[in-house]
């Protein structure tokens, strides 16, 4: 069951892939050039979709590690760890895209303004996720310990969304109409709901395959401890 | 129209990043699960074959 894609999983890929094509035709033949940026304001539709589907991928470990907690269950255990992987993907892509973007509008590649500084705290947290998991051998222990830091951890994820909100900072506020705001017109809004929704599905594509991955590598430690002991 | 800075370069390497990185996590993802298949299948065939040597012993 393991080694194939379920129907389910591959009609998941081909929404993503659908909806990929749908918000790049959106982003180059539907929404308006941006007058003060050009061209490269473009990028902005999927940019931001990265950053918040790489919050959403966080809220859904920290969901899942509190899910462990109380179940001690491996399956949330693993949802937690898959989410964690692709949420750091994602954020490290807006944060690289964000930059490119940076460099021609505010003439430099990185300045530490609150919300950089912020994404920035917030992907060394989640990449000590990642070490944490390394670092620990006993699998229980492992499992428990990265739950309760998963969930400490999250609290990174509203200071940064709040961060150019709350502090002064001259990222954009491109969701909602605070001080600041892109005043991006309908087009644009529409395309940018496009870029994230295509993002949502390749997130659970992703999901649903490193999910799997989890499972194989159960499946292995188990096969592997059969045949050693039957070597024994 | 003339107004509109010309950005286009940094665009293009925005889009290039975003997709270059996206296919890689992909493609990395992928092998990661097919390489993990082909360990198994190994194993079992491994365990398959002791378990017929050993019933081979007994008969």
């Amino acid at each position: 069951m393991l080694a194939k894609r379920t129907p389910v999983h591959q009609t998941i890929y081909l929404l993503s892939l659908a909806a990929t094509v749908a918000a790049l035709w959106m982003i180059f033949f539907y929404a308006p050039i941006e007058i003060n940026m050009g061209a490269v304001q473009k990028i902005f539709y999927f940019h931001v979709g990265f950053a918040w589907v790489g919050m959403l991928s966080f809220l859904v470990a920290a969901i899942a590690s509190i899910g462990y907690l109380i179940s001690y269950t491996e399956i949330w255990d693993d949802l937690a760890e898959a989410s964690i992987e692709i949420g750091l993907v994602f954020t490290v892509i807006a944060v690289i895209s964000g930059s490119i973007w940076a460099k021609p509008i505010w003439n430099t590649w990185w300045t530490w303004d609150p919300r950089l500084t912020t994404t920035s705290i917030m992907g060394l947290i989640y990449f000590g996720y990642l070490f944490l998991r390394k670092a620990l051998e006993n699998q229980e222990t492992k499992k428990r310990f990265s739950a309760l830091y998963c969930i400490a951890g999250f609290v990174t994820v509203p200071m940064t969304f709040f961060s150019i909100r709350n502090a002064r900072s001259i990222h954009p506020v491109v969701i909602g109409d605070g001080a600041g705001g892109m005043n991006m017109t309908s087009e644009m809004g529409l395309t940018m709901a496009a870029a994230i929704l295509a993002l949502t599905f390749l997130y659970i594509a992703l999901m649903m395959d490193r999910v799997r991955l989890a499972g194989l590598n159960h499946l292995y430690a188990h096969e592997r401890e059969n045949l050693e002991q039957a070597y024994e | 129209m003339s107004d509109i800075p010309n950005t286009l370069n940094y665009m293009i390497a925005g889009f290039s990043v975003m997709v270059l990185a996206v296919l890689g996590y992909i493609a990395w993802l992928w092998r990661r699960i097919s390489n993990r298949i082909k360990q198994i299948n190994e194993i079992q065939s491994e365990s398959r074959e002791r378990k017929e040597n050993t019933n081979g012993l007994f008969e």
